[in-house]
Formats: structure tokens, sequence, C-alpha cells
């Protein structure tokens, strides 16, 4: 088999209350090879962003990992790390970009302290000007002037702010970026051009990007593979090209149908709550997968 | 770009302005609206309690001309302002002729000194150990007492202010009852003097301290909660940092604003308290003088203290109010 | 954080929802232990009062209606045994602690509640017509309200008081409610104004209601458990500035109050004479007073805001 950067196996999360246990992750597999950007898309609820966070081991309260196993790299099994070899792994291999770029910088802080503390957490880094450059080098690398070196989040927009982000999560070059839904809280241009950074970024880099969003139409520009989430379950993983053109499961059909296009005006079809629990109950009696064609994977149910 | 803008520091230090206005003007109000001149009725009343005063209607006299009180009433207003904001007060009626603001101004240290300290301690510790009780690795067991610290919060401070006393000092016999500082040692900065000073102002501080720190140790832990879920927070993990380093320079950085706040808002009743405090420990501050001179009815050291008071309060506001923007770089063009 | 973002971010969007159909009927937020505990010790406490003010000897709170420096039941100070004539011991003038605790709590709470519903009625309209008006109103309630809360209370009165000696009742009440409405008023707007933009509010709104019905119907429902914690709130306000006012000596000397009677006890130096029930008894039911009204405060908050409780 190929080295995969990131291969998720039979991941499982809960949530659980005194009254009740909700499972939001229901035992799904997949995997990303080096270099690879996979797309995992779902409607909000579908467990996409859970998952993103059960891989990160940053799932709040009461939110818990009960099975499966997440291999970074072919070797270490993140969800066995004991505490200090996490906070190695962080950031160096495994970064993240938060969703709703709004909130995800510490607002007193300056962007270059915020930049600064996950360079000098993982690395020594004693010359102060060699530190400086290097992350007025990062900022530009994301095409931000050098003023937003020294300014506090509330003084950037949501773009910019998005790509400090990207800028952040690069800094260190790891091995898989993890964007949950980057562009959902800006405007269509703007998304436009922190998507395209974002893809800069990644190439540069040469790493491997799994990417959460429930827009199928920018992820079809953005993703290699795409993983089709709902309810915690996987229904479809291929090519994007492959499932986009053959949507084999009736949830990827609906989503796919979805799409707005410019030749021909659709009705605005929208799945309704009979049909998703009809799909959802036969998950739950099996959840198991066929390979239609090579690397096309499709529930059987 | 950030730090204190004109705009921002001109409206509070508006408001502040209109306090210290209203104050005053409250003040003269009072004193006016009370039938007769309060100033001759304490006189005469003084005079038949202690028999013939020497030169009293001279020293009327001398009072009316300084406050122009055979002057239309708007005059008088003005010359009261006047006197008011140079710290003018006249002179204490008991203490014949000293002038009240020399009384206040050997009192002023002390007070100023207690609530200082007193102050903050209550914003260092509270906010420590209500950063503590927040942290979600604190153990268990420690947050097990939190609901004590909100038993302490109701009870006023001169109530914690007459137990302290009683048994700290009247039954242990381990603080002194009264003053603030051991007479028998030369004043200075010397050690055995300035220890005196902590031996005697201990049991002060901690009677405002106890009762009023249970608040900012709640609020602490309320906003550390609440900001320990926050995207930046979680991000902060991600990057793989040290979780006292989070909480140091993530989690309570941002909490120290709304305490702040809160500390601007309860620093009325901080005071007020520290006014019965002073007198139940008999310590030489501005609340003892006023306890004094309401057993004395000496009515003009009585006004003069309370402004003074006022003043205190209002300025310590506005100091916070200044300091917002220094802490946190958001407000700058905010009003609220 | 708001709460959107939080669903957002951690998909417990699903278990909300959940948790609320699975919700069980007996989970009533009005069963909150801190209200309730809080409420029965306060009003046992009144009830007491009420009731032994007829059985007991009222006029024992005068000065000499009984013995000097009498112990209560059980002890023994300088040669004088406490005894069932005065359970609860007497002060240096003759005044029975029994009779001014009757007498004296039922006093200061009542002026703390009247005070406190005063400057909570001028709050809801201030508040109300600050957030929902907004523009000049709200710009003049404001200003009015920020310069005036940095005043602290204590020290008018005691101006006021010093010239004012023997102020009645209803004078005191309204006196101390001038430091009561800024409170409620600044807490009413900011709760209005995140009301204001509730869809409920806002359908109301489109299907042509008018405003000032839109303001009661609408809203006051769902902001009774927070106005009663104001209330309480302000009671225990106003009742600590009063025993303020009195512990420093002032107050009506023509009617006993806890306060007072603090006040002649640290004047006659009772705690170096080792008179502990003189001061000890009036503060230990001021604290227990303050406590309650503390726990019901806090107990109402959890009820509004279900967000504070399981804490």
């Amino acid at each position: 088999m190929n080295s995969y950067v990131l291969d998720v196996r039979k991941l499982k999360v809960d949530y659980a209350t005194s009254m009740k246990t909700i499972q939001a992750v229901k035992g799904i597999s997949f995997s990303i090879q080096k270099g690879e950007t996979l797309g995992l898309i779902g409607e909000s609820g579908s467990g996409k962003t859970t998952t993103a966070m059960a891989i990160l081991r940053l799932l709040q309260n009461p939110g818990r990992v009960v099975g499966g196993e997440v291999i970074l790299n072919s070797d270490i099994d993140l969800l066995t790390l004991s505490e200090r070899e996490l906070r190695k792994v962080r950031w160096t291999e495994l970064a993240l970009i938060t969703q709703g770029s709004m909130n995800s910088l510490n607002p007193t802080m300056r962007v270059c302290e915020q930049i600064a503390d996950g360079i000098l957490a993982h690395k020594e880094m004693n010359d102060k000007n060699e530190l400086n450059e290097y992350i007025k080098n990062l900022l530009k690398l994301v095409g931000l002037p050098e003023r937003v070196f020294n300014q506090f989040p509330h003084e950037l927009s949501g773009g910019m702010k998005q790509r400090v982000c990207i800028a952040m999560a690069a800094s260190l070059n790891p091995s898989l970026l993890i964007a949950d839904e980057p562009t959902s809280a800006l405007d269509v241009i703007t998304q436009r051009i922190v998507a395209q950074t974002l893809l800069d970024i990644k190439e540069r880099l040469n790493t491997s990007l799994l990417i959460i969003g429930h827009d199928i139409g920018l992820m079809a520009q953005m993703a290699d593979r795409v993983a089709v989430m709902i309810d915690g379950f996987i229904v479809e993983v291929g090519t994007m090209q492959e499932v986009l053109s053959s949507p084999e499961h009736q949830y990827t059909q609906i989503l796919v149908d979805s799409m707005p296009s410019i030749k021909r005006r659709k009705p605005l079809t929208a799945i309704d709550e009979r049909t998703r629990s009809e799909i959802s109950n036969k998950l739950c009696v099996s959840s198991e997968m066929t390979e239609v064609t090579t690397g096309h994977w499709v529930a059987v149910n | 770009m950030n730090g204190l803008t004109w705009k921002y520091a001109l409206h509070r230090i508006g408001i502040y302005l209109l306090t210290i206005l209203i104050s005053i003007t409250l003040i003269f109000v009072i004193s006016r609206a009370v039938p007769g001149d309060p100033i001759e009725n304490m006189w005469r009343q003084l005079e038949m309690q202690k028999g013939q005063i020497e030169g009293v209607d001279l020293i009327i006299d001398h009072y009316k001309e300084l406050f122009g009180l055979n002057e239309p009433i708007g005059i008088q207003y003005l010359k009261y302002l006047w006197n008011t904001v140079r710290f003018e007060f006249g002179v204490s009626f008991v203490h014949y002729p000293t002038s009240v603001s020399s009384m206040i101004g050997h009192a002023l240290p002390w007070t100023l000194g207690l609530g200082l300290i007193t102050t903050l301690i209550i914003f260092i510790f509270g906010n420590g150990i209500g950063a503590v009780f927040g942290w979600e690795r604190t153990p268990k067991f420690i947050k097990t007492i939190i609901p004590s610290s909100l038993i302490f919060t109701s009870i006023p401070s001169v109530l914690a202010a007459l137990f302290l006393l009683s048994i700290f000092s009247k039954n242990l016999g381990w603080f002194p009852l009264a003053g603030a500082y051991n007479s028998n040692v030369t004043q200075g900065w010397n050690w055995p003097y300035i220890a005196s000073v902590i031996k005697y102002g201990f049991l002060p501080v901690l009677s405002i301290l106890l009762v009023n720190i249970g608040w900012t140790i709640l609020g602490m832990r309320a906003m550390v909660v609440t900001i320990g879920g926050a995207d930046y927070v979680r991000l902060a993990q991600a990057k793989g940092l040290k979780p006292f380093y989070i909480l140091k320079k993530y989690t309570v950085r941002n909490a120290l604003l709304p305490q702040l706040t809160s500390l601007a808002l309860s620093l009325g009743g901080l005071i007020s308290g520290q006014v019965l405090v002073e007198s139940i420990f008999s310590y030489p501050g501005m609340g003892m003088l006023i306890f004094r001179a309401i057993r004395e009815q000496d009515f003009n050291v009585i006004q003069a203290t309370s402004y003074m008071f006022i003043l205190i309060t209002a300025t310590s506001v506005l100091l916070i109010d200044l300091l917002y923007p220094l802490i946190d770089p958001r407000i700058t063009h905010g009003e609220d | 954080m708001k709460k959107t973002d939080f669903v957002e971010n951690t998909g417990v969007e699903v278990l909300a929802e959940d948790g609320c159909k699975k919700r069980p009927p007996k989970d009533n937020p009005w069963k909150n232990s801190r209200l309730i505990i809080g409420t029965i010790i306060l009003g046992i406490l009144i009830i007491i009062a009420f009731v032994g003010q007829l059985f007991w000897d009222k006029t024992l709170v005068n000065v000499g209606s009984s013995p000097l420096n009498l112990p209560p039941v059980g002890n023994e100070y300088r040669d004088q045994i406490g005894n069932w004539a005065h359970p609860l011991g007497t002060d240096n003038s003759g005044r029975d602690i029994l009779a001014l605790v009757l007498v004296g709590l039922p006093h200061s709470l009542g002026i703390g509640f009247v005070s406190a519903t005063i400057g909570l009625t001028i709050g809801i309209i201030f508040g109300f017509s600050a957030g929902y008006l907004g523009g000049r109103v709200d710009d003049v309630i404001r200003l009015l309200s920020d310069t005036t809360m940095n005043i602290p209370a204590l020290l008018i009165l005691i101006i006021i008081q010093s010239l004012i000696p023997n102020a009645g009742f209803f004078a005191m009440a309204l006196l101390l409610a001038v430091f009561a409405w800024q409170s409620p008023t600044r807490v009413l707007r900011a709760q209005v104004l995140s009301m204001k933009h509730a869809d409920y509010v806002k359908l109301a709104q489109l299907s042509g209601s008018p405003d000032q019905e839109i303001m009661f119907k609408e809203m006051m429902p769902n902001l009774m458990p927070f106005l009663i914690s104001q209330l309480t709130a302000g009671t225990s306000y106003s009742v600590l500035i009063l025993v303020g006012v009195e512990v420093l000596g002032l107050g009506s000397q023509k009617i006993p109050s806890l306060g007072i009677t603090l006040n002649n006890a640290i004047n006659a130096s009772a705690i170096l004479r080792g008179m502990w029930w003189w001061w000890g008894i009036p503060t230990i039911i001021l604290i227990v007073v303050f406590m309650c009204l503390l726990l019901i405060t806090v107990g109402l908050d959890e009820v509004s805001n279900p967000r504070l409780r399981d804490h």
C-alpha cells in the first residue's frame, strides 16, 4: 500500500450526557496520501467537524472518542499518545485552520506574537530578528502586507484574518493541514482568494490537506478526492471527478444535484426529513462499503 | 490606531467631571434645603451643650464671609463650588481652629494606603484563584471549595470586621485592638515601624478582603470557563502550546477586561465598606474621621470627608477606565 | 462566545436538540435548591419576627425597661446569670436584645424592600425606554446613570442623615431608592437590547402590535424571574447601606433597628467588655439575612438563565 499521511480506521465519537448518549461519528474510515487534498463534505450536524476535532484530539466535553485508530505518517496512533507526545506532534505534523476566522485569533495578542508562540513552542529560535524575518516571510507568502505583523486581529478584515490563520498553520511545515470550513464566514470573492491562498501554500509546502466543508461547488475546485458524510457515516469516497460525474449513493446524488449550474436552471430540491432518516436507518443496519471502480467506494445500503 | 483614543478619553473624563459636579451640587442642595442656617444652628447647639464659646459670632461671620452666605443663592453656589474644587472646606467646628483640609490631609494617606492595598490584593489574588477554579485542569477536589466562596460574599465587611476584631484581637490577642501603627516605634522607613503598620492593618484589610474577593473569584471563574471554549483557545491547543501558557496568555488575558469593569463597578461598595471598617478598628483614616465627626456633630468635617470619598471613588473609576485600552486593544472606539 | 459559535464548532446542536426533547417533565427550573433554601430561611425569620412581636413585650426596646448588661440564658456575665425574662440578654442601658431584634429586623428589611421596589420600578421604566426607544432617550438615561452610579450611596446618605437625623420609614426608603435604580436600569437596558432582536419580538412587531404592547406582553413574562432577582439584590443592597449608615450612628433613633444596636454596642466598647451577645446576635441575624437574599438572587438568576445551571 501507499504511505498514508493520515489513516483513519473505524473512528467512533460519542457525546455522552447523563441523560443520553449521542453517537456523532459512527465508525468511519478514510485515508489521505502524501500531497493529496481530501474533501470531507456533509451538512451541518453530519459529524464532519467532530471528526476533525477527534483527529486533532481537541474534542470538548462531553465529546469522547470511543473507538478506532488515527494513524499519522503510517506509524503513530494519535489516539494513544500521551499529552506530552501529543503536544510535540501538534503544529509540527498536524496543523489546524479553524472555521469562522472571526474568533480563532486571540484578540489581545498581536499577529506576530500569535504566530511566534506556535513556532517557539516547538523550535529553539534565539535570534529574534531571524524569527521576525521568518514570520514576515510567512505573511508575504499568504499575500498579506507587512504592516499586519504588528497589528491586532480586530484591525484586520475577515479574509485577512483567515490568511493569518493559514500563515500560522503553515509556519512549521506540517505534513497535514486540517482546514475546517476555512471559507464559510467569508463573502464569495474573499472565499476564492482565501481558497486560492490555501491551495498555493499547500502546493508550496507539498503537504496534504484535509478540507472540511458543505459547499460542494467550492470543494469541487479544491479537493482531489472527496468523502461524503451523513449522520456520522461516510457513504461515498472517490476522486472528485468520479463522484461528481457518477454519484452512486442516493445521498450523494441529491448532494450533487444541488450544485448550481448555469446551463440549466434546476428546481430547488432539498432533502426532506423522511428520506434522511430512511438513509440513516439503513446505514445503522450496515455501513459496509463496496468498491464500484478502483478507489471509488460506496456504502452498500 | 490602538491604545487610548482622544474620543474615548474625553468621553470618560467628561463623565468624571459631571459626576463630581453632580456630587458637589447634591451636597450643596442638601445643606441648603435644611430649614435655618445649618452652620449657625450647629454652633448654637454646641454652645448649648458646652456652654459659652469664645468668639462664636466672629467665627460665624468668618464662615459666612468665606462661603458667601449673605449673598444670593447663585453666588453662594459658585463660591461653594470654587471652594470645594480647591479643597477649601473651612474649619472644624469642634476642633476649632484646625482646618478641615489639614484633618483630611492627616487621614488621607492611611485611607488611600489601606484602600489601594486591599484593592490590589483582591484583584490579583481574586483573579488568580478564580482562574485556578475555572481552569479545566484543576483537580476536582480543589473545585469543591468553590461554593464556600459564595457564602463569604454575602457578609458585609463591617460585620466581618466585628467578628475578626472580637476573635483575633480581643479573645486571642494576636492583633492590636485599634490604631494604624505602634506609637512606641519611631515613624519612618524603618522595619519595626513598617512591621507594625502591617500588623495593625492586617485585620482591616482582611475584613474588606474576605467579603469582596469572593465576587472577583466567582467572576473570574465564570469568565475562564466561558473563554475556555473559545475558538482561539482551541487553536492555541492545536498549536501544541503548554496548558499554563494558554491559561495565562489566552484565557486570563482576555478575561481581565470584564473583570476590570466589574472592579470599577464595585469600587463604590469597597469604599463604603472601608469607611465602616476603619470606624470599627479606629483606623486613623477618613472613615474614622467621619465616624468621629458624626458623633461630635462636626458637620463641616462630615461633608468634606464624604466629598473626598466620592472624589476618590470617581477618580479611581476614571483611572480604571483609562487603563482599559492598555489591557484590551479592542476598546478604542467602543462606548460600552 | 456566542452560543451559535459553540454549536457550529462542536456539532453539539445534535445534543441540544435531543436533550431538549428528552428532558423529563420533572425538570422544573423553579425547583432550584438555592432559591428554595434562601426563601425558606428568610421566610422563617420574617414569620418569627412578626409572630414574636405579638407575644413579646415591644416596650422592652426602651432604655431602662430591663436590667442592665444581662447575658443570654445560660450565660454568666459579671455576677449576673441570664434568665428567661430576657432570653437574648440586655444592653448597657437596659434594652432587651430579643425585643430589639423582633422590632428591628422587619423594620430594616421593610425599608430595604420598599426602596428596592421603588428603585426597580424606576429601573424598569428607564431601562425599557432606553433599550427600546434608543436615541436621545437612551443617551440621557445612560448619562444620568453613568454619572450617578459611581457616587457611593453611603456617603451621600451620611450627609443627608447628619442634617435630617430623624427620617421616617418612607423618607428613608425614598432616600435609598435614589441609589437603587441605576443597576436595574443598566441591566434591564442590556436585556431589552438583546431581546429586541429576538425572533418572537420581531414577529410581534411584524404582525402590527403597538410598541408598548410588545414591550409588556411579550417581554415581561420572560423577564419575570430576572426582575424578582433584581428586587432581592436591590433589597440586599439597600439594607446594606441602611445598616452602614446606622452603624456610623445616623438614622432615626426613635425606631430601634439592628444597625443602631450595633452602633450602640460599638460606642460602648461591647467587644472589649466581652458582651458578645450585644453585637454578635444582631450581626449573625444580619449575616443570615444577607446570605438568604444572595441565595435567592443567585437561584433566581439560574432560573432565568439556564446556562448558569449545572456549573
